[in-house]
């Protein structure tokens, strides 16, 4: 227990920065949801399209025009073209299906379909093998600025040690809700986007083409989906079936955070963060009925009944979800 | 109404019935069009089915997909070569037949049923242990010998007719602790997945730790889809032990060791034989895995097999064609599935098609020299593996060295 | 009940007992009789999904347990495998009354994450289970006996699931028909209408939760007991995500619906399969086995798209304008 209470604060580092990859694919969740009652189960793919693109543009042009070169056009050819695999989702797939009426769980499965299609495809174009990119701030590059406290491609801050690329992955989150923040407010598309989520019927009677903007929130969260995959290429391995674990990870959050809400999504993805990361760490304990088990081993078993006991009690108390306000950013 | 329920359901049952059901005997046209010359060796019988059941999509597909691709290519050469020379003194073709498991048992229990009707002779898969358990039962019913490349230990015993021709975890974990007792290494921490295959080489760490040759300061698991493992590595490191040793497979493998570097953990750390296809690894991990050691398959090390070795010749060739024909390096589960089939080949010559003959010249207890090891299958033993079969490996500069 | 509408049943019963005697392919009868077994629970979770309006993430927790139970009284205690069935069903039922009476209370969304959790901790309790053989799970699980070996065969085996499919297709459409069917289905228009009519919704749903577990605690026994072997990864959520899809694609708001659907989506994967074999006849066509999974997702897409109400509404209402 004192090794455990010693690794805390390292633990919960660890916890927010595992907590904004999954907030930051929760958002993408939020988006869709928002603007077009769909619930994309698809998003993990989007996810994994946009790690193996951005792995496939590094490695194609990081030896002519540099590592850091590389990593820029590739988050920008990776966000541009998994935003069109979502905006071609949409048309193909969702759109057809919204014209004819179809209901919430009839969605799903089409976002269920869009995700087989997906990962079929990835695992064609791609292949079984994972594959990854280097750090965007490698260690080494880091030390050669001078750096002392360097390990890998971590920090050492006081008494805990942080990824460089945890840092990365907040920076986006902080890009992409101020990002989205200016777009649904500042801009008329936004404007429109927000009429839409907010009451899809006066929106249409307002003469908002509803179709067009369930298109812009594809494209736009299949861009963020890819964001989130291209920023932890350097931490997972890389392949066709990772979208699966993180997409899930990524829909819990936003469930927990009322699904509409792009704020409560954050928490949802934080809270779930903290506490994988809290119960990796603790030591063994007795279980009725299984003896001694390490909890770490029953991590996702742990987190979901803490998610659940925050949901059930929440709801016993008249609240629901983390946060109770639809779409306001 | 419900008339009309009913027939609605007739007609796509009968669609779906009609789809499916296929000829019950393999045809016995011949399979290619065009043919280099056969060596005189008098006519051509029938060609002899065999069956391919493995995991192309989901979790295990990492494993099946370059046993797909050794099979196919060898089975091409053999062809090409004008087939294998069977018992009747004719030359017969090897014929494919393929299906995709999807890491699901229920689709491999239907696959290996596929293969069956197609009157396969002998089966190479399925992948995961899991499915080599569902399909035993169907092995035994049908008398069809099935070459399992999964690694559980419970795969050899599961049915008279499975044989197993991957390390398990006794195995590796063997080979691991022998190279910890030379060196010293006495105080071990274990990292496991919650797979079949990582609790498996726990419980082997587990053994050795009440036969007294380790300690174990910490035990924890992580199952393969979770993200980060730093926060069990942190808990382990804090345990001071001498050694970290991770019993998982590829993917899960690769986070650890970039979390492993990240943390700047002082402990030194040990895989387990489950990175059997190590340039994937090694491009994932980047410069993350070097210092880390485990025990390998020697045909990830084939140019450091000293020439005099039994199985060197066969390493090289196997490497050498394999390049020749996917371009990529070669991994240890390909020549499980090489293993498989080759002794399929073998035991052909002499049984003809006849699976329960087939059975029985398969573990004849005749030695056999493949990519994995020296296989020696007798009665009850269908793993036949002997436990030097992997050598320590050390990650350096990026490449797998041989420690010598 | 109506005997009319025992008609149906029987009727599908009795061209389904000819399968059999059709066809000798292994393939195929294996297929009939995994669309069967996973059709029961199917049907449990449409009973749910579909009349109570919530979605059901879960399922395959229940066939979890129902599939563990009765491996562990049949290789544990060695009791006979039908009173396996047995505490399939009750411990499945039992675990359903105590997760429903918690998760319930959510609403929505929350419920299908409730029901998608569910499913996860069951399978990773049992992967930390030593009794149960950990992640490795039970093997030897014994075939039922009948009149000896009578249940033993492989048409034996499907004739046992097609009689107890056929029970339970005729048990939910009694259900959907009384008068707690019909509060239900008032449940799934408006929970509060449901209400002001005086129908105790959270009893209701929490029944027909009940209900849905016990028949996936059926279909898992049923499992467990024809493949010989189960391990906690054979219960993942996907396999329950996998159930939702055929629930729903049959359409939700019907048992005929849900069983359609499973027939649909186990054919469909086994037919894409075959279809090289059928065209091979024909013309000589490259292996298709790296593009099964894309022609399946997008067949799924397409059916969702022209028939988003589900295979059987679309067909009953074609049959009845035309």
């Amino acid at each position: 227990m004192e090794i455990f209470l010693a690794t805390l604060p390292q633990l919960i580092v660890l916890g927010i920065s595992l907590g904004a990859i999954y907030a930051l694919i929760a958002l993408g969740f939020v988006v869709i949801y928002s603007v077009s009652n769909v619930i994309n189960l698809a998003q993990g793919e989007f996810l994994m399209l946009g790690a193996l693109i951005f792995v496939a543009v590094v490695d194609l042009v990081a030896q002519p025009i540099g590592a850091g070169l590389a990593v820029f056009l590739g988050l920008l050819v990776s966000f541009i073209a998994t935003g069109a695999i979502g905006g071609l989702a949409y048309t193909l797939a969702f759109r057809p299906a919204i014209d004819r009426r179809a209901s919430v769980q009839t969605l799903i499965i089409i976002s269920m379909g869009v995700s087989i299609v997906l990962r079929a495809f990835g695992n064609l174009m791609w292949g079984v093998d994972p594959t990854s990119t280097p750090a965007f701030l490698p260690g080494r590059t880091l030390k050669n600025m001078g750096l002392e406290n360097v390990t890998g491609d971590s920090l050492r801050l006081g008494g805990v040690i942080v990824q460089t690329q945890s840092f990365w992955i907040v920076i986006a989150l902080i890009l992409t809700v101020l990002g989205l923040y200016f777009f649904f407010n500042r801009t008329m598309t936004g404007r429109a986007l927000r009429a839409c989520a907010m009451n899809p019927d006066s929106a249409r009677l307002m003469g908002v083409p509803l179709s067009r903007m369930s298109l812009i929130a594809f494209m736009l969260s299949a861009g963020i989906a890819a964001l989130a995959g291209a920023i932890i290429a350097p931490m997972q391995p890389v392949l066709y079936t990772m979208g699966l674990g993180l997409g899930l990870r990524g829909f819990v959050s936003a469930i927990m955070g009322g699904i509409a809400n792009p704020v409560g999504a954050i928490w949802g993805g934080l809270l779930l963060g903290i506490v994988e990361a809290v119960i990796g760490g603790l030591p063994q304990m007795d279980v009725p009925l299984l003896g001694k088990v390490n909890p770490a081993s029953l991590r996702e078993a742990i987190a979901f009944v803490i998610l659940l006991a925050v949901l059930v009690i929440r709801r016993l108390r008249g609240a629901s979800g983390l946060g109770g306000k639809r779409f306001g950013l | 109404m419900n008339t009309t329920k009913f027939l609605s359901i007739a007609c796509l049952l009968s669609v779906t019935l009609a789809a499916c059901a296929q000829p019950t005997t393999a045809p016995a046209k011949p399979a290619e069009p065009a043919k280099p010359a056969a060596p005189a060796a008098g006519a051509k019988g029938d060609p002899y089915v065999i069956g391919v059941l493995v995991d192309l999509n989901g979790p295990s597909s990492a494993l099946g997909d370059p046993s797909k691709k050794t099979v196919e290519l060898y089975a091409k050469k053999i062809n090409d070569a004008g087939g294998v020379k069977g018992p009747d003194g004719k030359m017969h073709d090897i014929k494919l037949e393929s299906y995709d498991g999807e890491s699901d048992p229920a689709k491999n229990t239907v696959g290996m049923k596929a293969l069956v009707d197609k009157k396969v002779l002998a089966v190479i898969g399925p992948t995961s242990t899991a499915s080599a358990l569902a399909v035993a039962p169907i092995a035994t019913e049908s008398k069809i010998p099935v070459m399992a490349v999964a690694a559980g230990i419970a795969v050899p015993s599961a049915s008279p007719y499975m044989f197993q021709t991957a390390q398990n975890d006794a195995n590796g974990a063997a080979s691991l602790a022998g190279y910890f007792k030379a060196q010293g290494i006495k105080k071990i921490a274990i990292l496991h997945d919650t797979t079949a295959f990582g609790q498996g080489g726990r419980d082997e760490w587990r053994k050795l730790k009440d036969k007294g040759e380790v300690e174990i300061t910490y035990e924890g698991g992580f199952a393969t889809t979770d993200t980060d493992v730093s926060s069990q590595i942190s808990a382990a490191d804090a345990t001071k032990p001498q050694g970290m040793v991770v019993w998982t497979t590829v993917n899960p493998a690769a986070v650890v060791v970039k979390n492993w570097a990240n943390l700047g953990a002082k402990t030194p750390i040990f895989f387990s034989h489950g990175i059997g296809n190590p340039t994937p690894f090694i491009k994932t991990t980047g410069t993350a895995a070097n210092g880390a050691r485990l025990p390998i398959g020697r045909i990830i090390v084939v140019n450091e097999v000293p020439d005099g070795h039994p199985q060197k010749a066969l390493l090289t060739q196997y490497d050498k064609e394999w390049r020749a024909a996917y371009n990529t390096d070669p991994s240890t589960f390909g020549g499980h599935a090489y293993d498989g089939f080759m002794q399929v080949v073998r035991a052909l010559e002499t049984s003809g098609p006849d699976t329960v003959k087939l059975k029985e010249t398969l573990e004849s207890g005749k030695q056999f020299v493949g990519i994995t090891g020296i296989f020696t299958y007798v009665k009850d033993n269908h793993n036949g593996l002997p436990n030097d079969s992997l050598v320590l490996a050390e990650i350096k500069n990026e490449k797998f060295q041989l420690i010598k | 009940m109506r005997f009319r509408s025992f008609i149906p049943v029987l009727v599908v019963g009795f061209v389904l007992a000819l399968v059999p005697s059709l066809s000798e392919s292994k393939q195929l009868l294996g297929t009939f009789i995994f669309a069967g077994v996973y059709a029961i629970a199917v049907i449990g979770l449409a009973l749910f999904s579909g009349y109570a309006g919530q979605p059901s993430m879960g399922q395959a927790g229940f066939c979890a347990i129902g599939a563990y139970a009765s491996a562990i009284v049949a290789t544990k205690f060695n009791l006979s495998p039908w009173v396996g069935l047995l505490a399939a069903g009750a411990m499945s039922g039992l675990v359903g009354w105590l997760i429903g009476s918690l998760i319930l209370r959510l609403s929505g969304h929350y419920l299908a994450i409730g029901t998608l959790g569910f499913g996860i901790i069951v399978a990773a309790l049992l992967k930390q289970w030593e009794w149960t053989g950990l992640s490795s799970g039970m093997r030897n699980v014994p075939r039922f006996e009948f009149f000896g070996d009578a249940l033993k065969s492989e048409a034996g085996y499907y004739y046992l699931v097609l009689v107890i499919l056929l029970l339970v297709i005729v048990l939910a459409l009694n259900l959907v028909r009384s008068r707690p069917g019909r509060a239900l289905r008032a449940l799934h228009e408006s929970e509060i209408g449901a209400e002001m009519l005086g129908v105790d919704t959270a009893t209701a749903k929490l029944r027909v939760f009940v209900l849905s577990a016990v028949l996936g605690g059926i279909a898992g026994s049923l499992y467990a007991h024809y493949v010989g072997s189960i391990t906690p990864d054979t219960f993942e959520f996907t396999i329950s995500v996998e159930m939702l899809v055929m629930a729903v694609i049959g359409g939700v708001s019907s048992v005929w619906g849900a069983a359609l659907g499973t027939a649909f989506i186990w054919g469909l994967s086994q037919a894409i399969k075959a279809l090289p074999d059928v065209l091979n006849s024909i013309v000589k066509i490259p292996s298709i086995t790296q593009f099964e999974l894309m022609i399946f997702g997008t067949i799924l897409i397409l059916v969702m798209i022209f028939m988003p109400e589900g295979l059987l509404p679309t067909f009953t209402r074609r049959k009845r304008s035309g």
